[in-house]
């Protein structure tokens, strides 16, 4: 593990296991797409229950990327450790990503569901905020050169945004929402039927591996990108010195 | 499975499918051509290194190597 954490062999296994990890990703996507279009029409929801199988695995995954980025910024503060650093900065775009899917199928969901596409209800609202935190921390990164600086700053951005992850996991508890409760995460089990929870969780692990593979992709572009700034730097004092 | 099965919303679904396809293709996009970046300049520069051990260095690549470091210092 203390081995993995040195950017070379970081590097290494990305090398390693990247293929495997896309070929995985891929398959359960397969897979998972098969089960949503074979899963029967739910008797309420009819087919849109389809749109859930890519919602609800997002809403998830939106939550949890701001998860590994809070654990990545408590390793840039604490530990001090540029593997952290470059967490942090490769799970935002993702996280966006995931977060921005979670909106517009809720929002596509939800116009022939409850006849409107957005109500300013405290679980919309709260993920809403999510994404807006997701493209404060993108803009951040990209607004303060030193990436240890960066790495800093955006680092006490996402600890303070971590008190959005219980709003948005509690909200339908604490207010009176449109959004639905949970149906899956909850005490005494899923109340959802297997033809439904089937589908829903190959997809789940579908969107999972695929942010695992990203994170590592990205995370191996942050490691270059930093082996780029070094050469650079070394570049200027190789000039500095001939002009002396 | 065509759209007609889908029912009275196919579009809604439908929708859904294409726009989440598009968002993690461009995902993939992005980190790929990072890649190819980084690793092109990394090669650039790492002949224009070389300098250092006396090894020849085609005037070529200097001078992109040199044009990418005024560039990222914003000279």
């Amino acid at each position: 593990m203390v081995n993995l954490a040195n950017p070379s062999a970081f590097l290494a296994l990305t090398r390693r296991v990247l293929p495997w990890l896309a070929a995985a990703t891929s398959a359960l996507f397969v897979a998972g797409l098969w089960l949503s279009f074979a899963a029967p029409p739910d008797y309420q929801q009819g087919e849109t229950v389809k749109i859930m199988y890519l919602h609800v695995p997002a809403a998830w995954m939106a939550t949890f990327v701001y998860g590994v980025m809070t654990a990545a910024a408590l390793g840039t503060l604490v530990w001090r450790h540029p593997l952290a650093d470059a967490a942090q900065k490769a799970a935002a775009p993702l996280g966006a990503g995931f977060t921005f899917i979670c909106l517009v199928t809720g929002s596509l969901w939800g116009k022939p569901m409850w006849g409107t596409y957005w109500v300013w209800d405290a679980r919309l609202t709260s993920v809403l905020v999510l994404f807006i935190l997701y493209l404060g921390l993108i803009a951040l990164w990209r607004a303060i050169d030193d990436p240890g600086r960066a790495a800093k700053a955006a680092a006490i951005l996402t600890l303070v945004g971590a008190v959005d992850l219980p709003i948005i996991k509690f909200s339908v508890d604490w207010w009176n929402t449109l959004h639905q409760p949970a149906s899956v995460m909850r005490m005494g089990g899923s109340t959802l039927d297997r033809a439904f929870l089937m589908p829903l969780l190959v997809m789940a692990v579908a969107f999972s591996l695929l942010f695992i593979t990203l994170h590592l992709a990205a995370m191996r572009n942050e490691i270059l990108r930093r082996r780029v700034r070094a050469l650079q730097l070394m570049q200027v004092a190789q000039a500095s010195q001939r002009s002396a | 499975m065509t759209a007609m099965s889908l029912g009275p919303y196919a579009s809604f679904i439908v929708t859904s499918y294409v726009l989440v396809t598009a968002v993690v293709v461009m995902l993939i996009a992005w980190i790929l051509i990072d890649y190819r970046r980084q690793k092109q300049i990394l090669h650039e520069l790492d002949s224009v290194l070389q300098d250092f051990t006396g090894k020849t260095v085609p005037e070529s690549r200097i001078g992109t190597a040199v044009a990418r470091l005024l560039e990222a210092l914003g000279v």
